[in-house]
């Protein structure tokens, strides 16, 4: 239990005490920091080993958040243990590889606090027994990976890249976070083992699909499936370690892990099958296809990564033994053979100064180390024997084989499988050819020769590692074998040997080699491959389309709200308040004009409406702001005649005050203003506004009398007016309102008007300290 | 049951205002006392609670006139939680303002100005009478006007005349609502109200509906809901930095309060009610998220994330469920945590830069790489990525949603947070990445951090007990949606 916190959290608070480390040891050393880090881990998963391949998984949960099925909870089994070690032991070699890699002026420590947060990130990521928990590393991956692309933030590529990766990585993981709430609500769980056991339950679900769907999406645009493979090529950005360890051998495989991981829950359903090995198989041929197209020796891996991806989800989708056992072989041979590859690039580019294989060749002569790793990668890649690439190859191939007899149109699944292998066997050849032989390559940016031995170390021993699983495939029997069982969830019990026999996979590895010969000897076939893109929109194209158009759009999309005319503001206020309320009303048949008792006015009142309202007219129509001003006191002076009216002689007097004191004050300031500005208005914009200003006065009216109505019987004013005199000692009630029973409101209207004093004396006093500054200025 | 606790968050900073304005010339004084007044509301704050968890509402009333007639203080769980909020905010800004209001503000009365905006504020979470509330948003309005225009340039005044002008206009519908209410009900105590409209006859219902709309755009245009936020982002980008944090942090939320305080206690929220607000919700998490990915301006695409925000702070309203509103009540802590520490680390970007746009920052992080780190939590926390807070505060919304099968909430909160990361992800690439040996002017970036520290760390909090605050604020939630604990403690039935 305490192994299992101590390999997720080592790497973290490692990573967390880099800064300071760094002070102490020194920058240069610090990668030394980051290898104890990883050995350390590596360690520890070492010591699970008893779990990971014995038949008992390891459960241990510590309870976190109930509520929603959040358990920190880990679960170690034969897949789980598997991605692990990888994770731990790349992950040493990675930071070895990187301590030689990485030269002034980059920022070491940063470098490494990255490269340890993402090894934390995912191994939390795969040992986690909670899917909710799997999402939070699952995007910790994500922002680690985000930064480490964008570690060389001042090249433009690099930030374009990184934004790349997290915006279409995250349109998964978000999906993903929606799949696993709504299979949380329905199953009451997350956690993997609970699951497993209610899976016949989920496939009867109605929302089976939908849930599928949504964690497949995750899985998808991580493991860089069609059409969300777009990030990785522009994720090579990254400094060669980081696409070693990030984006071939480990973190592009958490889709991978993910649909293994939900194989037993979801897979027995046609959905399964349709989904998933229909995108791998996509995937595969397409970016088989990329990869052949490029020149760059990083695009040519990433593109071929992304094929790989797919071979191995397409072999998952077979939701077959054989699949899984095809599956769990190959990720450990691609994240051998492949990431030992990046790093043979790393070296070459760092030695050579280019990764462009138009430029390299006859590197044989200057570099012959790296050229046997070179190699061995390149020949395990094609699939050749001797090599481990070959072994697992072999097995997917049994495996899509094996699916005609499932349904007849299945035969696609072999026939494509071969096609993206000879596709893979010829980039393959390409990627070693090129660059080791022919002439020697002359006015390369740097003079080639072998690197140090730190910088070989790394992929010699992934070069190794690639050689004796390829002649001794025995050894790897009991890692397959314990993931397989995890995958299916029966026991597992493989020989892997060499040979066969004359199966028909073998035969399609025989027809993969020929052709991929012919095909490369062949440069005119060669060049029909490369002459032209097959669709004329790329996804790329629309994601780079996409990009800035989004902005502008929502630029326009925003002015139509934020116009900066407060005209408009008001409109929307208005037409709010009036469709809101206004459609209640309508739907309640409150909206009628109801002739009551209000009918029995006065005909001096029924005059002095008519003031009210026209003079209120007039404050909008007059031109000048005299003539406003007096109109607008004309409306003052009509609500003290309605005060009276209703007999509240002192409040018609407090209005008859405000209203003359604030005409004396408007006509006083309009001598300061400069003159009103004509602002000619068409037609339609007035019968717009007239309109605009005539249903709101008419929701109003309708509103108010609705309202009346309704009056209520009995009110606190009855309280008030009875207690006035004998608990507040007043006799006028109003005021006894406003200065005890609500004397909490006078002490806040009390306050707003000295914000105001203390406003209008800051703002008059700060505006001359302005103008003063700027004439002493000048 | 009368608790004199429950006034101090409005007397506390109003009697520091006032001692403040005795001092005007000292400015030490005046930043010390700003700093111990916040410390004293959280100290009573956090006493309020605990007496409101064991003893249920507590109730103050104002010149000891019995609630319906006069005006009620009420403390219930939720304002407990805003006032703790608008406390420790108002403490990580006043620590903030220590080293960044500029002399000439200070001068003219930055510091009481402050501590009035603060008593508005609390006082708006803790009356229990509506027309109380429209004063203390007078108070608030009046004191976050001056604040905005203080410093009285050309821009400044532009920016605030039309955020006063709207204000006013919205608060003229408010005491219209009030009115119409008054003019069915007879009372203005809010828990009164609850009581008349429950035994309204059916016929005034609609009536009633109708009236709770206009306050729903009314709360809507305070607390800057699509199609009602015009003013905001011109408004924001205006005051010095933490004054503009304070309001992001809290001001707005006063808003979303009333909107739950009004439909869950006066007027609970009925079919109709609920899917409007449930769309205005949406519309304001996407309209507000695609306003900000097209600023390039730092403060005024934080402006418009807040748009975006509170949209989801409502869409839990109108889930209208336990889980929704503790939900609503979790994002709401989230948010004015980070929100307005982004806000801190806007100003000290602008610092740095002696610029507002990203488009002319860059590199920060070769120089500055803790507090850009600091900003790189709180701007993932806000696109809701986990393992931060508002990664919790999405999750809470989407299991409410799932709950209740509404799964094309599910689908907009999921769009929301998208968009979100992407603004977030501009900002960081423009502002924090991109050059190798960038030059900043000379400023003390740690003495500007402290209320950052504090307030990341706090949402931290937030994100690691996501469970005991989740059942805190259900409890909350709980006790919303069971108004007649307010009504019974209010009316002493």
């Amino acid at each position: 239990m305490f192994s299992v916190l101590w390999v997720v959290f080592i790497p973290f608070i490692f990573a967390a005490l880099t800064p300071l480390i760094q002070k102490f040891i020194g920058e240069d050393r610090i990668g030394l920091w980051g290898v104890i880090a990883a050995l350390l881990s590596f360690g520890g998963v070492l010591s699970l080993a008893g779990y990971g391949l014995g038949d008992e998984p390891l459960y241990v949960i510590y309870e976190w958040a109930p509520t929603f099925g959040l358990t920190l909870g880990f679960y170690i089994d034969g897949l789980s243990w598997l991605f692990a070690f990888l994770i731990s032991g790349i992950g040493v070699l990675i930071n070895l590889y990187a301590y030689w890699y990485l030269h002034k002026p980059d920022p070491f420590g940063r470098f490494f606090a990255y490269l340890l947060f993402f090894m934390g990130s995912m191994l939390g990521l795969v040992l986690s027994s909670n899917l909710i928990i799997l999402i939070i590393f699952w995007e910790l991956t994500t922002i680690s990976s985000f930064l480490l692309i964008g570690y060389w933030s001042h090249t433009e590529r690099a930030r374009y890249g990184a934004v790349k990766s997290i915006l279409v990585t995250s349109v998964g993981g978000l999906a993903m976070i929606g799949g696993a709430v709504i299979l949380t609500v329905i199953t009451g769980t997350a956690e993997f083992p609970e699951l497993i056991k209610k899976a016949a339950f989920i496939q009867e679900h109605a929302l089976f699909f939908p849930i599928l769907l949504l964690l497949m999406l995750g899985a998808f645009s991580k493991s860089a499936q069609s059409p969300f493979h777009i990030w990785l090529p522009d994720a090579m950005e990254a400094p060669t370690p980081v696409s070693a360890f990030l984006h071939s051998s480990t973190m592009v495989k958490a889709g991978v892990f993910l649909i293994a991981r939900v194989h037993p829950i979801f897979s027995g359903r046609e959905e399964w099958i349709l989904l998933i090995a229909s995108i791998g198989l996509i995937t595969m041929v397409l970016g088989a296809y990329y990869a052949l197209r490029k020149v760059d020796l990083k695009a040519i891996l990433a593109y071929s990564t992304v094929s790989q991806l797919g071979l191995m989800i397409m072999a998952l989708g077979f939701a077959d033994v054989l699949g899984a056992k095809a599956t769990a072989f190959h990720i450990m041979n691609h994240a051998a053979f492949k990431g030992m590859l990046f790093l043979v690039v790393g070296i070459i580019d760092h030695e050579t100064g280019t990764r462009d294989i138009s430029r390299l060749s006859g590197l044989r002569f200057t570099m012959p180390k790296t050229a046997v790793l070179a190699f061995i990668g390149a020949f395990a890649s094609a699939g050749i024997p001797l090599f481990n690439g070959f072994l697992s190859k072999e097995l997917i191939f049994e495996a899509a084989y094996d699916q005609i007899g499932v349904a007849s149109w299945m035969a696609v699944f072999p026939v494509f499988a071969v096609v993206g292998s000879i596709l893979t066997f010829t980039y393959s050849m390409k990627i070693f050819f090129r660059v080791f032989y022919g002439e020697e390559a002359k006015e390369l940016p740097k003079h080639p020769h072998d690197p140090p031995f730190g910088m070989l170390f790394s992929p010699g021993l992934l070069a190794a590692v690639t050689v004796i699983v390829g002649i001794l495939p025995f050894i790897a029997e009991r890692f397959v074998n314990a993931a397989t069982a995890a995958i299916t969830q029966q026991p597992a019990d493989f020989y892997l040997t060499i040979w066969h026999g004359f199966t028909p996979a073998l035969w399609m590895s025989v027809v993969t080699v020929a052709i991929g010969i012919v095909l490369y000897s062949r440069k005119a076939l060669l060049e029909v491959l490369h002459s032209k893109p097959p669709f004329g929109l790329t996804v790329n194209a629309m994601y780079d389309w996409w990009y800035p158009n989004i902005m502008l759009g929502a630029e326009k999309l925003i002015g139509v709200f934020q116009s900066q005319k407060i005209r408009f503001y008001f409109m929307y206020i208005l037409g709010m308040v009036v469709v809101l309320c206004g459609w209640v009303l309508i739907r309640d048949g409150h909206f009628r004009f109801i002739p009551h008792d209000l009918m029995h006015a006065e005909t001096y009142e029924y005059l002095g409406a008519l003031a009210f309202i026209l003079a209120t007219i007039g404050v909008a129509l007059f031109r000048s702001r005299l003539a406003k001003v007096i109109s607008l006191g004309v409306v003052g002076y009509m609500l003290c005649a309605t005060f009276i009216v209703l007999r509240a002689p002192d409040l018609a007097l407090t209005q008859l005050l405000v209203d003359i004191v604030t005409v004396i004050l408007f006509v006083l300031v309009i001598y300061f203003l400069p003159q009103l500005k004509e602002v000619k208005e068409s037609l339609s914009v007035k019968i717009r506004d007239l309109a605009v200003a005539g249903l709101t006065g008419a929701f109003v009216t309708v509103f108010v009398l609705a309202v009346y109505a309704h009056r209520h019987t009995t009110s606190v004013a009855e309280y008030f007016l009875d207690n006035a005199y004998e608990l507040a000692g007043g006799t006028n009630v109003v005021n006894v309102i406003l200065v005890d029973f609500r004397t909490f409101d006078t002490l806040g209207e009390i306050i707003v008007l000295a914000i105001a004093g203390l406003g209008v004396y800051a703002l008059v006093r700060m505006g001359v300290a302005h103008k003063k500054k700027k004439d002493s200025s000048i | 049951m009368i608790n004199n606790l429950a006034v101090y968050p409005i007397l506390i900073p109003l009697v520091a205002a006032i001692i403040q304005l005795f001092f005007a010339k000292n400015t030490f004084v005046q930043r010390v006392l700003s700093v111990v007044s916040s410390a004293l509301i959280l100290i009573a704050v956090v006493f309020l609670y605990i007496d409101v968890r064991t003893n249920g509402i507590q109730v103050y009333w104002m010149s000891d006139w019995v609630a319906p007639f006069g005006i009620t203080i009420v403390a219930d769980l939720l304002a407990c939680f805003m006032l703790f909020l608008s406390a420790l905010a108002s403490l990580a800004m006043s620590a903030y303002a220590m080293v960044d209001i500029d002399a000439n503000r200070e001068k003219y009365f930055h510091f009481p100005l402050f501590q009035l905006l603060l008593m508005g504020i609390n006082g708006a979470f803790l009356t229990g009478d509506i027309f109380n509330l429209f004063v203390m948003y007078e108070v608030m309005l009046m004191a976050s006007y001056v604040l905005l225009a203080h410093g009285s340039e050309a821009r400044q005044l532009r920016g605030s005349l039309h955020y006063v002008m709207i204000n006013l206009f919205a608060s003229t519908f408010f005491l219209f609502g009030i009115g119409l209410i008054y003019g069915i009900t007879g009372t203005l105590n809010m828990a009164d109200i609850a009581v008349a409209v429950q035994n309204a006859d059916p016929d005034t219902q609609g009536l009633l509906t109708a009236v709770s709309m206009m306050l729903f755009v009314v709360f809507g245009v305070k607390t800057a809901l699509v199609p009602l936020f015009f003013w905001m982002p011109d408004a924001y980008p205006q005051p010095p930095v933490a004054t503009a944090a304070m309001f992001a942090a809290i001001m707005t939320k006063v808003g979303v309060y009333s909107i739950t305080r009004t439909f869950t206690l006066m007027f609970p929220g009925d079919e109709f009610t609920l899917t409007v607000i449930k769309i205005v919700a949406v519309a304001s998490m996407l309209i507000g998220v695609l306003g900000a990915i097209a600023q390039t301006n730092f403060r005024r695409l934080l402006a418009f994330h807040s748009v975006s925000q509170v949209g989801f702070m409502v869409l839990g309203v109108g889930f209208f469920s336990p889980m929704g509103l503790a939900g609503s009540i979790y994002f709401v802590m989230h948010h004015s945590m980070i929100k307005s520490s982004l806000f801190l680390c806007s100003g000290i970007a602008e610092r740095l830069t002696g610029n507002r746009d990203i488009k002319k920052m860059g590199g920060i992080i070769e120089k500055h790489p803790f507090y850009s780190a600091l900003f790189l939590i709180a701007a993932f926390s806000l696109a809701g990525l986990p393992p931060f807070s508002g990664f919790f505060g999405k999750l809470i919304l989407l299991f409410a949603g799932a709950e209740l099968n509404e799964y094309i909430f599910l689908a907009a909160i999921l769009v929301g947070g998208f968009l979100t990361l992407f603004s977030m992800v501009k900002i960081w690439q423009m502002a924090y990445w991109g050059k190798r040996e960038p030059e900043f002017n000379k400023v003390k970036v740690g003495s500007f951090i402290w209320g950052i520290i504090i307030l990341v760390g706090m949402s931290m909090v937030l994100a690691i007990f996501v469970q005991p605050v989740y059942d805190m604020v259900l409890e909350a939630a709980e006790q919303l949606l069971d108004p007649s604990q307010y009504i019974n403690a209010v009316l002493r039935k």
